[in-house]
């Protein structure tokens, strides 16, 4: 009864289109029931599949789930209307041209943040590496427009995917060690040997330098001023903030003890005798 | 052969015998490189302190005074310089040279670390471990960097002689490797989870069970499976309380063992 008083007496002009009050609250119904099915399936999702995903894979397909339902209901509550949408595809179609130069950044993050999930270049957690960007520190999220790394100062940066996607990224979390290096010069009057085992000791000090593979130790360089070592050693992946900070102090305090000389940059000058000159 | 250690001689008479103890207002326990003091501060709370070759640690305690009890036992060597592996990478001074088709059984002695645990309470709890050879508690990589296995690590041979080993620094392990090949097999390391091993002591003393190791032809792959060898405990030896939880774990070598 109330709805055939509504169809009767009360239409409204949407887009060319005469609706009735009726058909407006069974679009309203439609909309509604479709954002409460997009509400369960997302919902159910999360809860019974999103533990067997990754975090930020589940987190978008949750997303694409919610809001992909609630579009189609909407077109569905288009089509139901009888509202002639060609009008707007005309002047859709100018629009996108519009839009598609305004977020074309956008899309490139959106498709660089789908082909990251299928990538997989690194997990929330891992320490990784962007040199191109300098950028050190902890993933936490890769998500549809960008990615969020914890630097070690607290702080947390964000980087559009398509930067991400585009650069070289160095994971150092997906082995269980990783090595140090560095190169140290000892002056040419120093027994390189004996210099070598000086540094190995200083090494053997540190707990979390591990015994095999063992440190290595090579000559590097004859240098100007300087005979380069190259100290290569290896340590538990998560600990280099153990071993890196005083990797340097130990090896100078060694040397120190052992009267090995670090030198200064240093040059050989000749002066040639006035004598020989004039001769 | 003898076991790289720091400690030439130690007088075994002053060293604190492993098991339980009654917390009274002062107790003092002496290990190689490590004392170990509880002061009674007020009801039921305890300075405990502990002065190590490289560190001091000092932890307030509280306990139920009625039932205060304070256990130093044997702990599997997982905990120093820090819990990061359930894996042990024992490598032999002198290689192992097998015939085919025979078993080589021994005796060898691995590190072990010493805990402290809180005896008030049905299940005790740990509050501190530390290690008599603290120079010797370190890590090594089995296999590559890329997919290898971070274990704790210690050099060891079957020769050793036991006399000169110091109590309680290590424990025994009874090791038999049987070699199913036709032919020998050279073994200079093993790999085992030392998670699931008991401990159990008796004075000093400390034995870690048994370990075997079955050398095997896998997909062409030689490889050494890993097992738990039972061993019967003689009477009057007591079960270290532990940790950690055992977590079962079935291993082989696949990375070579020579």
């Amino acid at each position: 009864m109330v709805l055939e008083f509504f169809s009767e007496y009360s239409t409204i002009n949407v887009l060319g289109t005469q609706m009735t009050v009726a058909s407006l609250i069974m679009a309203a119904i439609i909309m509604t029931v479709g954002v409460i099915v997009a509400r369960i399936i997302s919902t159910s999702f999360k809860k019974y599949f999103a533990a067997n995903l990754p975090q930020n894979t589940s987190s978008s397909i949750h997303k694409i789930l919610y809001y992909g339902i609630i579009l189609v209901s909407f077109l569905a509550v288009v089509t139901s209307q009888g509202i002639d949408l060609s009008g707007l595809m005309v002047a859709g179609g100018i629009f996108g041209i519009v839009l598609g130069f305004a977020a074309q950044s956008v899309v490139s993050n959106l498709f660089s943040g789908i082909f990251l999930m299928f990538d997989k270049p690194a997990q929330p957690g891992d320490l990784i590496e962007i040199p191109q960007n300098k950028i050190y520190g902890k993933l936490i999220e890769i998500t549809i427009l960008s990615t969020r790394i914890k630097l070690f100062d607290g702080s947390v940066v964000r980087v559009p995917n398509e930067k991400v996607f585009t650069s070289e990224i160095r994971n150092v979390s997906t082995s269980p060690v990783r090595r140090l290096e560095v190169t140290l010069g000892i002056a040419y009057r120093e027994d390189v040997d004996r210099a070598i085992q000086v540094i190995k000791k200083a090494l053997d000090r540190l707990p979390y330098v591990l015994r095999e593979p063992k440190s290595e130790v090579w000559t590097e360089q004859l240098a100007d001023s300087s005979v380069n070592l190259r100290v290569l050693t290896w340590i538990p992946r998560d600990e280099w903030d153990q071993v890196g900070p005083i990797f340097l102090k130990e090896i100078k305090k060694e040397f120190d003890n052992s009267g090995i000389e670090i030198p200064f940059p240093q040059r050989v000058v000749h002066f040639v005798e006035a004598k020989k000159h004039l001769g | 052969m003898k076991v790289s250690s720091n400690f030439e001689s130690i007088n075994k008479e002053i060293l604190t015998k492993f098991g339980t103890y009654d917390l009274t207002n002062e107790l003092a326990f002496t290990f190689p490189n490590n004392t170990v003091t509880f002061h009674n501060i007020s009801d039921g709370k305890f300075l405990y302190h502990r002065v190590s070759q490289n560190e001091e640690i000092k932890k307030i305690i509280q306990t139920d005074l009625a039932q205060a009890r304070v256990e130093l036992s044997p702990v599997l060597p997982l905990h120093i310089p820090s819990y990061k592996t359930d894996f042990f990478f024992l490598r032999f001074a002198d290689p192992l040279f097998i015939g085919g088709l025979t078993t080589m059984k021994g005796q060898v002695w691995i590190p072990m670390e010493i805990g402290v645990f809180l005896a008030d309470q049905t299940n005790p709890s740990a509050f501190d471990f530390f290690s008599c050879d603290f120079s010797n508690a370190r890590f090594a990589l089995y296999g590559s960097p890329l997919e290898g296995k971070l274990c704790k690590y210690a050099t060891t041979s079957l020769e050793a002689d036991h006399s000169t080993l110091e109590p309680p620094i290590y424990a025994q392990l009874s090791i038999e490797i049987i070699n199913e090949l036709e032919e020998p097999a050279s073994v200079s390391k093993l790999v085992f989870p030392v998670i699931d091993h008991d401990l159990h002591f008796h004075g000093h003393d400390v034995v870690m069970g048994g370990l075997q190791g079955i050398i095997k032809n896998t997909l062409g792959l030689q490889v050494m499976e890993m097992r738990q060898n039972n061993l019967p405990i003689p009477n009057g030896w007591c079960l270290a309380p532990r940790d950690i939880q055992k977590k079962n774990i079935d291993y082989s070598m696949e990375w070579g063992f020579s």
